[in-house]
């Protein structure tokens, strides 16, 4: 998997093993990509929320009755709960290091 | 907007799809073990998944499994299904489902630790 | 729900098998039954099973056997007619015997199947969890 925006900050991410795909996947979303890291970081959060939404729908189904598999709604709410914390750590760190960057102009 | 999920939890994802069938699958054919004319099916998601892993398709999405009869021989009430083919088959599954889980579970693991 | 067909499929087979059992224990129990002519005989009771077109078993019917049942010369019973003559219950043993093996064993593969299903579903829900 490979998270939009953690190279800016520093990060080395982590990419899942080739499985056949012969060109490597590309750090930017499939669609329109965003060049600048505040870009890159709206991507992540755009993508965050499309995962909880459909843990989300999946939940509501299961409650409902109607889910296919147990393994559909468990597995959607891991990458949610997995992508949370990466948007989170993504977000983080663009607060530290623009925290830095202020205090450098500061001090 | 496309929150496209990594290939390796696609080819996952497939295999438990496919074991979940297959473990229906095997439940039917269990319980009309003593039908007369019951024809048993069975399921095969590992061949068109290795397909989509080696084309590289697997990256569009999941692959669906399908239910397909069998050619076990027939007995005299019309009857194919082998008991013990399927409990083997049953346990078989069953035991392949909690690995391919396990594996979801160490991937996802794998992606938390790079948020510390 | 769809993510608990193994169960379902399961427990169709256990009611299915659960009617053929007490069937064919009844048969055997009254396999002996003698009845006067001028009343039915015992008749023994068969359950006959078909697919269910979303997955599993249902019971089909229950057809009754012979209401005739078997002529028998007994005298020497109280039951006996004028000629002497009573119903046996026309119950073939050995079948009903060989029938009752195979309806537990096919009870016993599907108890079998809800236990798999315990853990397939419990290994579902244990994904994510540390």
């Amino acid at each position: 998997m490979s998270v939009s925006g953690i190279e800016a900050a520093g990060f080395t991410p982590y990419v899942a093993p080739q499985v056949g795909v012969q060109s490597t996947p590309s750090p930017q979303a499939p669609s329109a990509p965003n060049a600048d890291f505040g870009g890159m970081v709206l991507d992540g959060i755009e993508r965050l929320e499309g995962v909880q939404d459909r843990a989300d729908g999946l939940a509501a189904q299961a409650a409902a009755g109607t889910l296919s598999n147990i393994h559909d709604y468990t597995m959607a709410a891991t990458e949610a709960s997995v992508t949370t914390q990466l948007t989170v750590a993504v977000r983080n760190k663009a607060v530290e290091a623009f925290t830095e960057i202020m205090r450098m102009q500061v001090g | 907007m496309s929150f496209a999920t990594d290939p390796l939890t696609s080819v996952l994802h497939s295999a438990l799809d496919g074991l979940a069938l297959r473990q229906s699958v095997i439940a039917d054919n269990i319980a009309n073990v003593d039908t007369p004319g019951f024809r048993a099916t069975s399921v095969d998601f590992e061949s068109s998944l290795q397909a989509a892993i080696a084309d590289g398709s697997i990256v569009n999405g999941r692959v669906t499994a399908q239910a397909l009869p069998t050619d076990t021989p027939v007995g005299e009430n019309g009857n194919n299904v082998d008991l013990r083919k399927e409990t083997l088959g049953a346990m078989q599954s069953q035991f392949q489902y909690q690995m391919v889980t396990r594996a979801v579970s160490d991937h996802f693991d794998l992606i938390k630790q790079v948020a510390q | 729900m769809g993510a608990f067909e193994m169960l379902r499929i399961a427990n169709t087979s256990l009611g299915m098998h659960q009617t053929w059992l007490d069937a064919l224990g009844n048969n055997i129990a009254n396999a002996n039954d003698v009845t006067s002519t001028d009343q039915k005989a015992f008749q023994a009771q068969m359950v006959t099973a078909q697919a269910r077109p979303d997955g599993g078993v249902d019971v089909s019917g229950i057809a009754l056997g012979s209401a005739e049942g078997i002529l028998t010369y007994a005298p020497d019973h109280p039951l006996a007619d004028a000629d002497g003559m009573v119903r046996a219950a026309a119950v073939d043993m050995p079948r009903q015997m060989s029938q009752l093996i195979i309806a537990q064993r096919g009870f016993q593969a599907s108890v079998q199947t809800t236990k798999t299903a315990q853990d397939v579903y419990s290994s579902a829900l244990q994904i994510g969890r540390p």
